[in-house]
C-alpha cells in the first residue's frame, strides 16, 4: 500500500515555533521565512545604530524603519495566510482568535498594573511608553505560537 | 464524519503527499482527514470525490447509521 507514516504526517515543530509558518514546502512558506529574516536584520541594524550613534536622524530612520517594517510584515503574514489550505488555515484562525482573547486581557491586566505603579509607587514614566507594548506583544506571540504548536498535533 | 479515503488512495496507487498535490492541499491535510481527525469542506469533499470518480456520499458518511430520508409529500 503507498501510504505514508503518519509519524512523519505531523508539522515540524522548529518552523511552528521559530518560524512562525507551519513547514519550508510551499513557495509561499520559504518565501516568509526569508522576508522574515531580511526584515529582522533591517531592523536590527537601524535600531543598533540609533543606539550606538544617537542623533535625531538615527532615531528618526529606526522609527521610520520599524513601521515599515512591521507594515511589510503584517502584508507579508496576509499573503501567506491567503496561500493557507484549509487545515493550517482554520488553526491560525483559531490561533488568532486566542492570542486576541488573551490579548484584551493581557492588556487590561498591564494597564492595571501600569496605573498601580503610577499611582502608588515611585516609578520611571519614560518606562510607561513602551515597556507594555512590548509585554503585550511577547504575551501575544507566545499565545499565538503555542496554539498553532498545540492544535496542530491534534490533528 | 468517517470515511474512506485511505482504501481509495490505496487502490489508486497514491501517496499521501501525491494525493495532497492534485487537490492543492497540505500532506497533513489529508493525513488528518484519513485519521478522521478532521472534516473537510464541502468543496474540497466534491474535489475528492471528482479526484476518484465517486460520489460524495460514497466516501464520506455520517458515523451513526443511516439517515432516513423524509418521504415526498403529496
Amino acid at each position: 500500500m503507498p501510504t505514508d507514516s503518519n509519524k512523519n504526517a505531523r508539522w515540524p515543530v522548529s518552523d511552528m515555533l521559530l518560524r512562525g509558518t507551519f513547514a519550508r514546502q510551499t513557495v509561499a512558506e520559504r518565501r516568509l521565512i526569508v522576508r522574515n529574516k531580511i526584515m529582522g536584520a533591517l531592523l536590527f541594524v537601524s535600531v543598533m545604530s540609533a543606539r550606538i550613534h544617537p542623533s535625531r536622524i538615527t532615531a528618526e530612520t529606526a522609527l521610520f524603519v520599524t513601521a515599515a517594517v512591521c507594515t511589510y510584515y503584517a502584508w507579508e503574514k496576509r499573503k501567506y495566510f491567503l496561500s493557507l489550505d484549509e487545515l493550517p488555515r482554520r488553526i491560525e484562525m483559531e490561533g488568532m482568535a486566542w492570542a486576541y482573547s488573551i490579548g484584551v486581557l493581557a492588556a487590561l491586566w498591564l494597564a492595571g498594573v501600569g496605573y498601580a505603579f503610577s499611582s502608588h509607587w515611585p516609578f520611571n514614566p519614560q518606562l510607561l511608553y513602551w515597556v507594555p507594548f512590548i509585554l503585550l506583544a511577547i504575551v501575544l506571540m507566545l499565545v499565538k505560537g503555542l496554539y498553532r504548536y498545540v492544535a496542530s498535533r491534534r490533528y | 464524519m468517517r470515511n474512506e479515503l485511505r482504501v481509495l488512495r490505496a487502490r489508486h496507487n497514491l501517496t499521501q503527499a501525491e494525493l495532497a498535490e492534485k487537490l492543492d492541499v497540505s500532506r497533513q491535510t489529508i493525513n488528518a482527514i484519513e485519521t478522521e481527525k478532521y472534516d473537510p469542506s464541502l468543496l474540497l469533499a466534491l474535489k475528492i470525490a471528482a479526484v476518484f470518480g465517486q460520489s460524495v456520499e460514497q466516501i464520506f458518511f455520517a458515523e451513526n447509521g443511516k439517515i432516513t430520508p423524509l418521504a415526498p409529500r403529496s
